[in-house]
């Protein structure tokens, strides 16, 4: 019996092992991917890259043609471009005159990730009440209406949220700083613009999880041992209700990562955002591909990490649920 | 008794014994239209939908005003004033027909990525589903790993390369809105091809594209319609979202994403600007994920207690 239980934990954590490996594998050729992809864009795009300066004598051109490394193969400029980026080096912004890309990102990110985590706290711990709300009270009154508010949530853009917010709390009855970022009472609207989205599918998720937490049995068995109803929403369906946050979490921050786009430039946020989009519309490519890159890389490390620490979380994903197609 | 000989066993040649039996019967037809009309909010959101999509082809012919004529006597009028229904903008053009004209350009672009979201995925995911094993299991990770990467990014990063307009922005989507339809299309495939009507297909001579497409598809319509009503919401989500960061169409054409985005601009002083768009924009997105919701109640059969 004890070798037996011994054999299967031993072909668990190797099943467990070559999942990690995947896993690891699978995210690599992603990053890959994403380099070459926005590599192979920024030389498709038409014209020489210092065709807009003054005319610019041939010597001259030559000159920062060969310090740029533009007069090599473009095989040479790939493994190039993948040596800078091992080495986190993003290149030169060619609006901010002298800035890297690095320092943008290092200066302008902490105030995404300060909103974005604001907004994913408020919006998760709002959608998990509301859901579980909605939830214990099936198809009454309270069920629908809190339904209403999510597939609203999902249906009202955020730059429209965000500019009526702007507008009625902002402008018309001055409850709140229109714009800027300079205070806790400057992120409140930002927040509630991003987090709206994120509360409405966590509803939506948290009440079908919910759902299927009340019909197990473990339920029935702490009704029948009389735990009371304050209890078994803690004990016993929140942190089965929790679980399936994490899976979305890939997912939430994707939304969040394109929320911040729009929501920073409505409420005028000095965060990665806002250089994002002026990068967009100034057509300033070491920025833009240098944020997708950072942006690419970091959701996927996080989806890397959401599926191993799942793997440890629920008890109930052995390794014979993973090995399958689920994968 | 008559011999049984090894071609006995062969699945006959001669396609003309076959009958066209993939109709579905009336009895579930007759019964799906029950359910729908049962489901309140699914008409009500067919109703609006159709409201909205009349407006849109006919209402720029119901004013005296075209989309793209600026008037500088005349900006930023008040709906009503003038006879500018929903007022006019800051560079003194009818509200109205700009809005419904922008609703053409959302909605095509919408409707053409999902039908090539649509027909991509089916082709993918059945084909990865009916031959299975290695065929599958690459096809599957190729997809896997362009999930991995964030669809939005990648759409934004060929809008700023590629020239900015209608025809880029329906490649962008297109790009990577086929990806979750490959996804479903395969896993309904691989329940259904196990079941005996395919294997009484086989037998009867089909081959492998009368199978998929005379026998299998028929039979998981459903997630594929439903799938095709929650990619037309997203479609007009992010066609509104590239609009408002500068990457959608050119003025003086409209979509709707423009209209909200030079309406957030106007919103300090004219408010009505972006409320309108706002409220159209959203009203259709909330119609179309309305819609997709009662159509998977209606359509998936596991949702049933």
């Amino acid at each position: 019996m004890s070798t037996y239980l011994y054999l299967n934990r031993y072909k668990g954590d190797l099943i467990m092992h070559r999942y990690i490996l995947k896993r690891i594998g699978i995210s690599l050729i992603t990053i890959w991917l994403l380099i070459t992809i926005t590599f192979f864009l920024i030389h498709i795009i038409p014209g020489e890259p210092f065709s807009n300066e003054k005319k610019l004598p041939p010597q001259v051109l030559d000159n920062l043609n060969k310090y740029y490394g533009l007069d090599k193969p473009l095989t040479i400029q790939y493994l190039r471009y993948l040596g800078n980026i091992a080495k986190g080096d993003l290149g030169y912004s060619l609006i901010y005159k002298g800035r890297t890309v690095n320092d943008i990102i290092s200066q302008a990110f902490p105030y995404s990730a300060q909103l974005g985590i604001q907004s994913l706290i408020v919006g998760i711990a709002l959608g998990l009440t509301l859901g579980i709300m909605a939830a214990l009270h099936r198809n009454k009154i309270l069920d629908y209406s809190i339904m209403i508010i999510a597939v609203l949530g999902i249906s009202i853009p955020n730059f429209i949220i965000g500019g009526l917010l702007q507008y009625f709390l902002g402008v018309k009855y001055k409850l709140f700083p229109v714009a800027q970022w300079k205070g806790f009472i400057y992120t409140i609207l930002p927040t509630i613009a991003l987090g709206t989205r994120i509360l409405a599918t966590q509803v939506r998720m948290i009440r079908t999880s919910t759902l299927d937490v009340l019909s197990q049995d473990y339920i029935n068995a702490a009704k029948a041992k009389g735990i009371n109803r304050m209890g078994i929403i803690f004990r016993h369906i929140l942190p089965n209700s929790i679980l399936p946050i994490i899976t979305t979490l890939g997912p939430l921050t994707a939304t969040i990562l394109t929320g911040t786009f729009v929501v920073e430039n409505i409420f005028a946020i000095p965060g990665l955002g806002r250089y994002f989009v002026q990068g967009v519309q100034d057509l300033d490519y070491p920025v833009v591909m240098g944020t997708t890159l950072f942006y690419g890389i970091f959701l996927v490390g996080l989806n890397f990490l959401v599926d191993i620490l799942y793997f440890f979380i629920d008890p109930r994903i052995n390794a014979n649920s993973i090995t399958g197609d689920s994968l | 008794m008559k011999d049984l000989t090894k071609e006995s066993f062969e699945p006959l040649k001669n396609k003309d014994i076959y009958q066209d039996t993939n109709s579905l019967p009336l009895f579930y037809r007759q019964n799906l239209a029950k359910k729908f009309k049962k489901n309140k909010l699914a008409i009500l959101s067919l109703i609006i939908l159709s409201i909205i999509i009349i407006l849109v082809i006919l209402g720029p012919f119901f004013v005296p005003f075209n989309y793209y004529e600026q008037d500088y006597q005349n900006t930023n009028l008040p709906p009503g004033d003038k006879g500018h229904i929903f007022g006019t903008d800051s560079l003194g053009r009818d509200i109205f027909s700009r809005l419904w004209i922008g609703g053409r350009v959302s909605l095509f672009i919408a409707i053409i990525v999902t039908l090539l979201s649509m027909i991509i995925g089916i082709i993918y995911g059945s084909v990865a589903g009916y031959y299975g094993g290695r065929v599958d299991n690459i096809m599957m990770r190729i997809v896997d790993i362009l999930l991995a990467i964030p669809g939005l990014l990648i759409n934004i990063m060929l809008l700023v390369v590629l020239k900015p307009g209608i025809t880029t922005i329906i490649i962008a989507f297109g790009i990577t809105g086929w990806l979750n339809m490959a996804r479903i299309v395969r896993g309904q495939v691989l329940q259904v091809k196990e079941q005996e009507y395919v294997l009484a297909a086989r037998i009867l001579g089909a081959d492998n594209k009368r199978i998929i497409l005379k026998h299998i598809i028929p039979n998981i319509i459903g997630p594929i319609i439903v799938e095709m009503t929650l990619i037309i919401p997203s479609a007009i989500f992010g066609e509104a979202f590239l609009s408002y960061i500068g990457l959608g169409v050119r003025p003086p054409m409209a979509s709707w994403g423009t209209l909200a985005s030079e309406g957030i601009k106007a919103m300090r002083f004219y408010p009505f600007q972006l409320i309108i768009p706002g409220v159209v924009i959203s009203l259709t997105i909330l119609s179309f994920n309305l819609l997709g919701d009662g159509l998977r109640d209606i359509l998936d059969p596991r949702l049933e207690r």
